[in-house]
C-alpha cells in the first residue's frame, strides 16, 4: 500500500471525525433538551420523550440511517448522504445522551433541588448553576463511553454510500487486493481515536469514585 | 396558650397559618394547623419523629404543597402559583439537616449564587455581602474552600450564612444539629443564638431543649400531624398539660 492510498484513508478518517463531532455536538444539544424534558415533571412531556428514547434505543443505528436516507427521499425530501447521516447520528445520539443525562440529573441528591428552591432560584438558574454541573460530572464516564460507541457507529454511514474511514478502506482494498493490510490500518486508526477516550473515561470514573467516598 | 398568638394584631404577624391541612394520598400528614408568628418571635417546634414538624415548616416556603388552609408570610399570601412562591422564598431562609451546600461551588460562591440570581445583585455586591455574613458566622477564613473540605459544624454555619445572604425576614431551621457530631452542635447553636439575639424571626425544628429554654418565645409540641400544646418554654417544660407532651419530654430529657 502506497502513500496515496494511505492519504485516501486519512481523508476518510477526516470525515469520520467530522461525522462523530457533528453527531456528538448536535446530539448533545438535542440530548440536553430531552434530558430536561424527561425530568420536567410534566407527565405528557415525560412520556413523549420516553417514547422517543425507546424508539432510538430499541432499533439498530443502521436501520435509523436507512430510514432517514431512503425514507426522506421517498416522501420527496431529497438530501445528500452527508446530511442524512448527520441527521441520523444526531437523532441517535440525542436519545442515548438524553437517557444518560436523565439518569445523572436524577442522581443529584434531592436536597440540592430543595436548597436551590429555598434560595428562590428559578428553574433556569437551578439547572444551570446547581443541578447540571453536578449531573455532568456524574455522567462523564458514561458520556465518554457513548462517544466511543458513536465514533465506531459512524462506520455504518459507509452503507448509505458516504465515504468515511470504513468505506475508504473498502475502496482501497478493492483496488489493491490487500484487505488484511488495509483493514488492519483502518482498525488501528479507529483504535487510536477510541482507546485514549476509553482510558480517559476510566480515569475519570476512578477519580469520581475517589472524590465521593 | 394558643390564644396568645391569635390575639396578636395581624399587622405584626410575620407568618400566619390558618387551617392548613396536608395529605399524602390517603394519609393525612397535617391536621388543621393554626400558627401565628410575630415579627422577631422565636418558635421551637418539637415532637416525635413523623409528627409532621418538618412537613409543617416546609409548607411555609412551599417545598411541600398543602391542600387546605392559608399561609401568609410577611403579608404575602402564599398561593400555589410561581409568582407568590417566589416572593415568599425570597423572604424566607431555610437551613436543612443535611446542610445541602452546593458541593461544586466554593463557600463564597455558595453564598453569592442566590443573591446574584434571585436578587440580581452585582458580583461585587454579592461578594461583599457574602464575606460580611461569613465573618458573622465566624468562618470568613474558609471562603475559598469547597464544602467537602469543612467539618459538619462549619458546613452548617456556611449554610446559615448562605441563607442570610438573601436578607430574609424569617429563618426556618429543619433539625439543623441532628446530623452533626456532638462536639459540633454547640458552634451551630451558638450561631443560632446570636441570630436570635439580633431579632431574627425564627422557627426551629429541633430536639435541643437547652436551646429552646434559652431562646424560644414559645415551644410548640406536635404529634400525629397536629399541634398538641403550645406554651412559653418555662411553662412548657415545668407544667406540660398533655399526656403526650409529658411522655415526649420524659423521653427527650432522660437522654441528656
Amino acid at each position: 500500500m502506497g502513500p496515496d492510498e494511505f492519504l485516501f484513508l486519512l481523508i476518510g478518517l477526516k470525515w469520520t471525525v467530522a461525522l462523530s463531532a457533528i453527531g456528538f455536538v448536535c446530539g448533545s444539544a438535542a440530548g440536553l433538551g430531552i434530558a430536561l424534558a424527561r425530568t420536567s415533571g410534566i407527565a405528557f412531556v415525560e412520556r413523549l420523550t420516553a417514547g422517543y428514547i425507546a424508539i432510538f434505543q430499541g432499533t439498530p443505528l443502521l436501520m435509523q440511517l436507512f430510514v432517514v436516507y431512503y425514507g426522506l427521499a421517498l416522501i420527496g425530501i431529497k438530501i445528500d448522504a452527508w446530511a442524512a447521516v448527520s441527521v441520523g447520528l444526531t437523532l441517535h445520539a440525542s436519545a442515548y445522551l438524553g437517557e444518560i443525562w436523565r439518569g445523572a440529573i436524577e442522581a443529584v441528591p434531592r436536597g440540592q433541588t430543595e436548597a436551590s428552591k429555598a434560595l428562590a432560584l428559578g428553574y433556569i438558574s437551578r439547572m444551570k448553576d446547581v443541578i447540571l454541573p453536578q449531573a455532568l460530572r456524574i455522567s462523564l464516564p458514561a458520556t465518554i463511553g457513548f462517544l466511543v460507541q458513536l465514533i465506531k457507529g459512524t462506520s455504518l454511514a459507509s452503507i448509505v454510500g458516504f465515504t468515511e474511514l470504513t468505506r475508504a478502506g473498502n475502496m482501497i482494498s478493492n483496488q489493491i487486493f490487500e484487505p488484511l493490510t488495509v483493514f488492519g490500518i483502518v482498525g488501528i486508526l479507529y483504535f487510536i481515536m477510541c482507546c485514549p477516550l476509553t482510558i480517559y473515561g476510566a480515569h475519570l470514573e476512578r477519580k469520581f469514585a475517589a472524590s465521593t467516598r | 396558650m394558643s390564644d396568645i398568638s391569635t390575639t396578636r394584631p395581624q399587622a405584626e404577624a410575620m407568618i400566619s397559618m390558618a387551617g392548613v391541612a396536608k395529605w399524602y394520598g390517603a394519609f393525612q400528614a397535617l391536621h388543621n394547623i393554626n400558627i401565628t408568628v410575630g415579627k422577631g418571635e422565636k418558635i421551637v417546634l418539637c415532637g416525635p419523629s413523623g409528627s409532621g414538624k418538618s412537613t409543617l415548616i416546609r409548607c411555609i416556603n412551599h417545598l411541600e404543597t398543602y391542600q387546605k388552609g392559608e399561609i401568609f408570610v410577611g403579608g404575602t399570601r402564599l398561593g400555589h402559583e410561581a409568582k407568590s412562591i417566589d416572593a415568599v422564598r425570597r423572604e424566607v431562609g431555610m437551613v436543612f439537616q443535611q446542610f445541602n451546600l452546593f458541593p461544586h461551588l466554593t463557600v463564597l460562591e455558595n453564598c453569592m449564587l442566590a443573591p446574584m440570581r434571585a436578587l440580581k445583585l452585582s458580583k461585587a455586591e454579592a461578594e461583599g455581602r457574602a464575606r460580611q455574613l461569613l465573618e458573622r458566622v465566624k468562618i470568613a477564613e474558609q471562603a475559598e474552600k469547597y464544602p467537602a473540605q469543612l467539618s459538619g459544624g462549619q458546613q452548617q454555619r456556611v449554610a446559615i450564612a448562605r441563607a442570610l445572604c438573601m436578607r430574609p425576614q424569617v429563618m426556618l431551621f429543619d433539625e439543623p444539629t441532628s446530623a452533626l457530631d456532638p462536639e459540633m452542635v454547640k458552634e451551630v447553636l451558638d450561631t443560632m443564638i446570636d441570630l436570635a439575639r439580633e431579632g431574627m424571626t425564627m422557627i426551629c425544628v429541633t430536639h435541643e431543649m437547652g436551646f429552646a429554654r434559652q431562646v424560644a418565645d414559645r415551644v410548640i409540641f406536635m404529634a400525629s400531624g397536629a399541634i398538641v400544646e403550645e406554651a412559653p418554654p418555662a411553662e412548657f417544660f415545668s407544667d406540660p398539660k398533655h399526656e403526650r407532651t409529658r411522655k415526649f419530654l420524659g423521653e427527650i430529657l432522660s437522654r441528656h
